[in-house]
């Protein structure tokens, strides 16, 4: 279905619906492309974390995922050594060197090939390099390791085709997401004066409302440098939601860091406790659903702003377009780049009650979030945005179907506190060290090579016996020709 | 640029000195390293030696990290944002950072240094903790050392939190403070320089419980040390500034509740804060002055849009109680007027430490608006008064001070304030205020001691 029939469908059932359940929404001009259904787009922007360690376990039970498993992928140490896809990533303390994501990390991340294709073998030895134990950059979580991320991508819409928007770090990729654009900067300073007010200037002029709601300290202000009047606490959105005074726009922040006030960082980015920020990711949804008539009015996008030097198996593509405009491109000389290369996937859900659970390939980057709320709020972002990647990114509004509302709730095992995880910790027991010796012996005869490499007697808690178990497994099955 | 030929060189030394060290590899060496793009990138990525070992660690990644801003400053694009990152490492995160700041007020600028280490980062969650050692000092002679530990226990959480155990110490020599005497009525003109040696150590915990309240419960052990001089001591005797020539020492256990609404913070609406402490300052040295104190705060607020304003009311309650025969130190007796020792400021249009007394009651109404982002104007009254006993305390006598302050805020929250405080019985006072909770999220790194 084209997507202006498909629009015009959904205008067709949704309207109506709209009309009678949202006062308010009858003196509201739709505009063109927008979805009538939605009122509110909220988008939490985590940390520092790339797909496949997030999401791409998830494999098994997401049919047409471009997840992962252990031992799928290689990447090789700064000495050759071989450190293969591996489960047993940690919440806290397997990342203490913050893995290096500046723009010339990520270069090295993405190891072009001699034809210019990122190979996705770099980031072994960029985080050796960086002074990391180049085997954790590998790791990524299993689907229960985090209850809340799991239920909701279990529940809505994973979006396994979703890019940071710049290979680099956090200013020029958060710049996206505000902007639209990073203004022609692979690696911008702190304070944007003299660069408008993205996605919240446009929607003022509008008429419209964007607003960013942060936890104790806010990540956005100080690389936008927006007035007080874009800003409330993390509290003002849980009551904004309660009461359903949600603006058209909201943009929530984690918290950054474990404060003196016993705050603790939710922003997942290494080496925060992981759990607590998806824990917080619950806390968000949940707000959302404390008013059904704000539930059922909504887009929630959970995604994070870049891969945080953390292996992710899928070359980003290169774009036809850069940024900027035709007439004056955005480009940086030192370094070379022509804002035609995406950085690398990151995790990305799309929580509506316009969803189907399941998986969505759209290519989409986090220009997409600003020409999304364009979209629905403003106008057609080949119009009204502009830049050229925000003109040309994708919708998020696109993912919406044409169903009734969902009503109901994921399956999540609610914890109202957070427990660490006990099964993978504490000492190695005495069979499965002996396991360990056992497999060691099958693979000296079967595979030498990689027998060598591996040293059973290093194996003292249950959290090595795994890593461990799932290197060697995987050899033999790569030997075998299962992967 | 001979300059940079200079960086050059010291940085290629310094990166074969890095490179010799050799890295560690479990594995089998199958493949060769990916070749870097063909098109290589000014400034390539650093070698940082792996170690065990947090403070070389960070220390190491430090010096990669400035070296990196470097070589990027001279040789990228775009020289402000280089600049920027540049600073903002040497400013913030782990490793050794230069601070500045006060002492105490009325001591002048301080500057110094502060070392930021995490420990013990590969271990479960409830084993991780950090430190923070600084030192400052400034030109008048006033300097403090401190080193902190904290851990949080990040196993339990309630809304966002997590309990919080904290090991404290402190060193400060404090040379020159003004005394103006006991009471409300001590005169303006009759204050006196003393000196104080102050030392501390304690450990505390805190723990968030459901509804928005916290317990919190401490240990501390305290060293005075007050130096008068012989001016001082032909002013006031021990009925007028107790404890003039006594040395003390006090082992003090404290706990406290407090309470948040709501408990997630709010910029709109109505919030409230309150926090109750009683503490118990037991004297193992000096003689007959032990007490037990107990403090309340409570705080109200109501914010509307930025454009319309937020109005807040503040209040305070300290009351002393000695042991029979026993008196609470002047140093150690809490004071209004200007900023006091912790640098809280209550009754701007009066001097710094202006009343003292075992008792206090504060209050203080405000409201605040924008002028055009990111300024803003506050107004204020405040009143206050010290008392000898706890029944002093009523409504009656109340000194009062009013003003109003120029604010700087971001993300809709005053950041830092200039203000100008008046009373009618001494005049206009400027004061400087500030904190860093909303720094461009820079907060994180900017962790010291103090």
């Amino acid at each position: 279905m084209s997507a202006v029939g498909r629009r015009a469908v959904l205008s067709m059932m949704a309207g109506g619906a709209v009309l009678a359940t949202h006062p308010a929404g009858r003196s509201q001009p739709l505009v063109e492309g927008s979805d009538p259904r939605i009122r509110h787009i909220v988008v939490l922007m985590l940390e520092n974390r790339s797909f496949d360690h997030m999401l791409g376990m998830l494999l098994p039970d997401i049919p047409g995922l471009r997840g992962l498993a252990a031992g799928q992928y290689v990447n090789a140490g700064l000495d050759g050594a071989r450190y293969s896809v591996a489960d047993g990533a940690k919440y806290q303390g397997q990342l203490a060197v913050d893995p290096p994501h500046e723009f010339e990390h990520v270069h090295e991340q993405l190891a072009f090939d001699a034809s210019g294709t990122p190979t996705m073998r770099g980031f072994a030895s960029s985080y050796q390099r960086g002074g990391g134990n180049p085997a954790d950059i590998m790791r990524c979580f299993r689907p229960e390791q985090l209850p809340a991320l799991t239920a909701l991508a279990r529940h809505y819409l994973i979006c396994d085709n979703w890019f940071s928007s710049v290979p680099g770090p956090t200013a020029p990729n958060r710049q996206f997401a505000h902007f639209g654009t990073s203004f022609g900067q692979v690696n911008p300073g702190l304070i944007w004066l003299d660069r408008g007010r993205g996605i919240y200037g446009r929607l003022g002029a509008a008429g419209k409302q964007g607003r960013i709601y942060y936890s104790r300290e806010s990540g956005t202000l100080g690389m936008t440098f927006l007035g007080s009047k874009y800003f409330g606490l993390y509290g003002d959105f849980v009551a904004d939601c309660r009461r359903g005074t949600l603006p058209d726009y909201a943009f929530v922040e984690p918290s950054y860091s474990d404060h003196a006030d016993r705050t603790i960082a939710t922003d997942q980015h290494p080496d925060h406790y992981v759990l607590a920020g998806d824990q917080f990711i619950w806390d968000v949804y949940k707000a959302l659903r404390s008013n059904e008539e704000v539930w059922r009015s909504s887009v929630l996008l959970i995604v994070w702003d870049e891969h945080g030097g953390i292996f992710d198996h899928v070359p980003p593509p290169r774009l036809p377009y850069g940024d900027g405009t035709a007439a004056k491109p955005f480009r940086s000389a030192v370094p070379p780049f022509a804002f035609d290369q995406l950085g690398i996937r990151v995790g990305a859900v799309v929580i509506s009650p316009y969803v189907k659970p399941g998986v969505d390939h759209t290519l989409l980057e986090h220009a997409s979030i600003p020409a999304t709320v364009t979209q629905q709020f403003i106008g057609e972002p080949r119009r009204f945005a502009p830049y050229l990647r925000e003109q040309n990114a994708n919708s998020i509004l696109k993912l919406l179907e044409p169903i009734p509302p969902r009503l109901d709730w994921p399956a999540y095992k609610a914890s109202p506190r957070i427990t660490r995880a006990r099964t993978r910790e504490g000492p190695a027991s005495a069979l499965q060290r002996e396991h360990a010796e056992e497999l060691h012996a099958v693979l000296a005869h079967v595979l030498p090579d990689v027998a060598r490499g591996l040293d059973p007697r290093g194996v003292r808690t249950k959290q090595d016996a795994s890593a461990f178990l799932s290197q060697a497994m995987t050899a033999l099955h790569n030997r075998a020709g299962y992967a | 640029m001979p300059r940079r030929l200079l960086a050059q060189l010291v940085g290629l030394l310094l990166l074969c000195m890095l490179i010799g060290l050799p890295s560690r590899g479990t594995a089998q060496a199958l493949d060769a390293p990916p070749p870097l793009p063909n098109a290589p990138i000014p400034c390539p990525p650093q070698q940082v030696a792996q170690s065990a070992n947090p403070l070389v660690r960070s220390l190491s990644i430090e010096w990669a990290l400035l070296k990196q801003d470097w070589c990027k400053l001279t040789r990228w694009d775009d020289t402000w944002p280089r600049l920027q990152y540049l600073l903002v490492d040497v400013f913030t995160g782990p490793g050794l950072h230069p601070t500045a700041g006060i002492v105490v007020p009325d001591g002048g600028a301080a500057g110094g240094l502060a070392l930021n280490v995490d420990w013990n980062t590969n271990a479960p969650t409830w084993q991780r903790f950090s430190t923070s050692v600084e030192g400052r000092a400034t030109e008048n002679g006033f300097w403090e050392v401190g080193a902190r530990l904290q851990t949080l226990l990040a196993g339990y959480s309630e809304r966002g939190k997590s309990p919080q155990v904290t090991l404290f110490g402190s060193y400060l020599d404090l040379p020159r403070l003004p005394y103006y005497g006991l009471g409300n009525g001590s005169p303006e003109d009759g204050n006196k320089l003393y000196g104080l040696r102050d030392s501390a150590a304690a450990v505390s915990l805190d723990v968030p419980v459901p509804w928005g309240f916290a317990l919190g419960g401490e240990i501390a052990g305290l060293w005075f040390a007050p130096e008068v001089s012989t001016s001082f001591g032909s002013v006031f005797n021990e009925q007028s500034a107790p404890g003039l020539h006594t040395r003390t020492a006090y082992v003090r256990p404290r706990a406290s509740v407090s309470w948040i609404y709501p408990d997630r913070g709010v910029l709109y609406g109505l919030s409230s804060a309150a926090v109750v402490s009683y503490g118990f300052y037991g004297a193992t040295l000096g003689g007959d002055f032990s007490f037990s104190r107990i403090e309340a705060r409570w705080n109200v607020g109501f914010g509307l849009d930025p454009r319309f304003g937020s109005f807040r009311f503040a209040s305070r309650v300290i009351v002393s109680d000695p042991r029979s025969h026993n008196r609470v130190p002047f140093y150690l007796q809490p004071t209004i007027g200007g900023a006091d020792i912790n640098d809280e400021n209550v009754l701007r249009g009066y001097h710094n430490y202006r009343f003292r007394d075992p008792n206090l009651v504060a209050y203080e109404f405000n409201y605040e608006r924008q002028i055009f982002d990111p300024l803003g104007i506050r107004i204020f009254t405040q009143y206050g008064k010290v008392g000898s006993h706890a029944s002093d305390l009523g409504f009656s006598g109340l000194k009062s001070s009013v003003g109003a302050s120029l604010t700087f805020r971001l993300g809709g929250a005053a950041v830092a304030e200039l203000s100008f405080g008046w009373s009618h019985a001494e005049g206009v006072h400027v004061y400087a205020t500030g904190n860093t909770n909303n720094l461009g999220g820079l907060t994180a790194g900017l962790r010291g001691v103090f």
